[in-house]
């Protein structure tokens, strides 16, 4: 999954605003399992499937994991506003005539 | 009161304001949760006021944190609540153990130093083991919050308004006044008739036990316990000598001293929420029918200001017949 | 903050020694209950407490099944069922449909365990972040389920009426004690399990839960399950025990003039472990006219010697004397499983003198 359209929102399962990510992109990328990023960030793999479906805001700190993990910033994990697809981050569509 | 100064003052060694306030509340919560004193010689609705009080006070100084929704705090207070919800969690287990302890070690120091207790009717819980589990299952959160912040949350500045819950300790005081005074009386009986846990040679016997309980007991109870015997010539009872004995039976029948067999005396428990007086009466007619009569005077508040008089009466013939009971 | 590890601290008994302990424990087991020498309901009940101690060792998954919220919520009904069902039984009530429940309960609380990965009881170093989240807002939920349940309950006792108020004092004397305790211990699990949403699956499809430890811990689970029944089954199978032996009583001669007199003792043990003893014991005189009883062969000498998880019902109990003077005893006796009140088995123990001291059947 790479962004949440506005429509799919929900709050978190304790009423919070979910934050958008891209960790399952990132995942499949690195071919990184469930488990496997779950060893690497030292969480259950259950939290991991929670936060890619925005059940669950991971804290500051395990956001900081992940980006040591994927050797990323931090907002390029995380956002709070819908992300666009990487392609797209890379190779803008130029602007229509 | 710049930064420094008041992360200096969070790290004192005197203890705060909100510790002081926990600590004299488990004190309180001791003295209702213990058996001892055996009775709070009328006193008990004092230790709920300042039970009450105390709540309150905690309550303001936590901000009520734990009884508030999540969608009105922030992420630390939303996780400190729950948090303090869990540590309350074992805290009410604990309690329960310590309240269970309590009323062990209590009872075997009460028939020591009091003796055995009559057999009483089964009247339901202790008002004072009430307070104490509803106490506990109300406070348990808002006292963990209260220990884990270090120093008082609310600043001694804020809204005088907040103090406006401390109305409930006259509420609650009012509303115990009202109950002792108009609450209907409540009475519980227990007869076995014949009594197999004792006999008289030539006579048949039965236990009548009865309590009376004013305001579900938080004014207080009176209570009897009597040992009645008839031989068919006479109905007498046996246990207690300031009541009549019958004639038809030596002295030697009545030498074996049964303490708590009959009894017209409140347990030390019943005087927790008020003071209790009562005196009983006996007489054995001439056609050998015993009656006796309990006078019984429940004041809650000093100088007999709300004082119930409650009475009871027992009627046995000589053949056992119960004529009454109430 | 530093990364907290997921893997659970070494418990000082480990498995390898709790089976090796088991395995002994097993084989005493079975030969002293042969032997009658030790109490089987306490073997038993110390290898539950073994199972549950191995059980709660073992980090499993909820597995498809137990994954599943609409399972667990089904789960979590039930149990709440039972519990309510408990808090009417008094003391003096239990009975052998409320022990079956009671061990239902139990297993639903293991079950519940493993559904809920025994968050709800965990520390903070067995625990993530979400995990440790979803457990303290499990606690809030449950205190206020505790704390209106419990101060209702008071509540009501204090200003109902007498007869309620002793329901409720009975009521907390036997099966109540029960629903609190599963209240006070279960009720943040049940919140986890009925909140939780569906297991995601793993996509290594890694079988966590087939690891050597669950497997001994799932066996042990059925070995307690399955062993009160086979024990009681063996009651109907395994062949009786008998061991009887007769002396001579000088004494009772002496004082019966002319007559001799003998000791009879004798056992008959049905079932294995489960199972009860029947026992004669008795002091009988002959004279060459008649045999007669000296003591031990009276209706209230019919009783059983040793029974566990069995009902005993004396079917005959009878003395009587021939024509010819011998004397006839017959102890007949229903020995019924607790447990599966179908499986029974009668016992009969019989005592034929005749008037010249010849045993003619004994037992």
């Amino acid at each position: 999954m790479l962004v949440r359209r506005k429509e799919d929102q929900k709050s978190t399962s304790d009423g919070q605003r979910p934050l958008f990510n891209r960790i399952a992109v990132l995942r499949t990328e690195r071919q990184l399992s469930r488990q496997q990023l779950a060893e690497a960030v030292g969480v259950n793999y259950q939290t991991i499937g929670y936060i890619e479906r925005g059940e669950y805001n991971p804290s500051l700190e395990l956001a900081f994991r992940f980006a040591e993990v994927f050797a990323l910033p931090i907002e390029a994990i995380f956002s709070r506003q819908p992300l666009r697809p990487l392609s797209e981050e890379l190779y803008p569509r130029p602007p229509k005539e | 009161m710049s930064a420094p100064q008041r992360v200096a003052n969070a790290t004192t060694t005197k203890p705060s304001t909100i510790r002081v306030c926990v600590f004299l509340l488990a004190l309180c919560w001791l003295v209702a949760a213990a058996q001892l004193p055996y009775s709070l010689q009328g006193t008990g609705i004092l230790i709920v006021l300042a039970l009450v009080a105390l709540d309150v006070v905690l309550g303001v100084m936590t901000g009520w944190l734990a009884f508030q929704p999540t969608s009105q705090l922030d992420e630390r207070q939303a996780a400190l609540r729950d948090r303090a919800y869990r540590i309350g969690f074992r805290l009410v287990g604990a309690g329960v153990l310590l309240l269970f302890a309590l009323y062990v070690i209590g009872s075997i120091l009460s028939a020591i130093v009091l003796g055995p207790q009559s057999q009483s009717p089964s009247d339901g819980f202790n008002p004072r083991t009430v307070v104490a589990i509803l106490e506990l299952l109300a406070i348990a959160p808002t006292v963990v919050i209260a220990w884990l912040l270090r120093s008082d949350s609310e600043p001694a500045n804020g809204p005088a308004t907040r103090w406006i819950p401390l109305m409930a300790v006259p509420i609650v005081a009012l509303a115990w006044i009202v109950a002792v005074l108009v609450a209907p009386v409540e009475t519980t009986v227990l007869t076995t008739v014949p009594d197999n846990s004792f006999t008289m040679s030539a006579a048949k016997c039965g236990h009548f036990g009865v309590v009376k309980r004013v305001a579900s007991g938080f004014g207080g109870a009176i209570r009897l316990e009597a040992e009645v015997c008839w031989n068919g010539q006479q109905a007498f009872t046996y246990g207690d000598p300031s009541l009549p004995r019958p004639s038809s039976l030596p002295a030697e029948e009545f030498a074996m001293a049964f303490p708590g067999l009959t009894s017209c005396a409140p347990l030390p428990t019943d005087s927790d929420f008020g003071n209790v007086v009562e005196h009983c009466t006996g007489q054995i007619d001439a056609d050998g029918t015993l009656h006796v009569g309990l006078r019984g005077r429940v004041s809650p508040l000093p100088g007999d200001f709300g004082a119930r008089d409650v009475q009871l009466r027992l009627i046995v013939t000589r053949d056992g017949k119960v004529v009454a009971f109430d | 903050m530093t990364t907290r590890s997921l893997r659970p601290s070494r418990p000082l008994i480990t498995i390898e020694r709790v089976v090796a302990a088991l395995i002994v424990l097993l084989i005493g087991f079975g030969l002293l209950a042969w032997f009658e020498i030790f109490d089987a309901g306490l073997i038993y009940v110390l290898f539950v407490l073994v199972t549950a101690f191995v059980v709660r060792s073992v980090e499993v998954e909820p597995g498809a099944w137990l994954g599943l919220r609409a399972v667990r919520r089904g789960l979590v009904l039930v149990i709440a069922l039972i519990t309510l069902d408990f808090l009417t039984i008094r003391a003096m009530d239990f009975n052998q449909v409320d022990i079956a429940l009671l061990f239902l309960l139990i297993l639903a609380d293991v079950a519940l365990g493993r559904a809920t990965r025994r968050i709800a009881s965990a520390d903070e170093d067995r625990i993530d972040e979400r995990q440790e989240a979803l457990r303290n807002r499990a606690h809030r939920i449950a205190y206020a389920i505790l704390a209106i349940s419990v101060g209702l309950v008071l509540l009501i006792a204090e200003v109902a009426t007498p007869g309620l108020r002793r329901w409720l004092a009975e009521s907390l004397g036997g099966g109540g004690v029960v629903s609190f305790i599963q209240l006070l211990f279960f009720s943040p699990a049940m919140v986890i399990a009925w909140l939780e949403p569906d297991r995601i699956a793993d996509e290594d499809g890694s079988r966590m839960h087939r690891n050597f430890r669950a497997r001994i811990a799932y066996g042990m689970v059925t070995f307690a399950v399955v062993l009160p029944v086979l024990m009681s089954l063996l009651l109907a199978v395994a062949p009786s025990r008998v061991s009887a032996f007769t002396r001579p009583e000088p004494d009772f001669a002496t004082s019966n003039g002319t007559a001799h007199c003998s000791y009879f003792d004798a056992r008959t043990q049905a079932g294995i472990g489960f199972g009860a003893t029947t026992r004669i014991a008795a002091v009988a005189c002959w004279d060459g006219r008649s045999a007669f009883e000296e003591w031990g062969l009276n209706s209230s000498d019919c009783y059983p010697y040793r029974s566990e998880f069995v009902s005993t019902t004396t079917i005959e109990c009878r003395r009587t004397m021939g024509s010819d003077g011998s004397l006839h005893f017959t102890y007949r006796t229903d020995v019924r499983s607790a447990i599966l009140p179908f499986v029974s088995r009668e016992v009969v123990m019989t005592l034929n003198l005749t008037k010249d001291g010849k045993v003619v059947q004994f037992p």
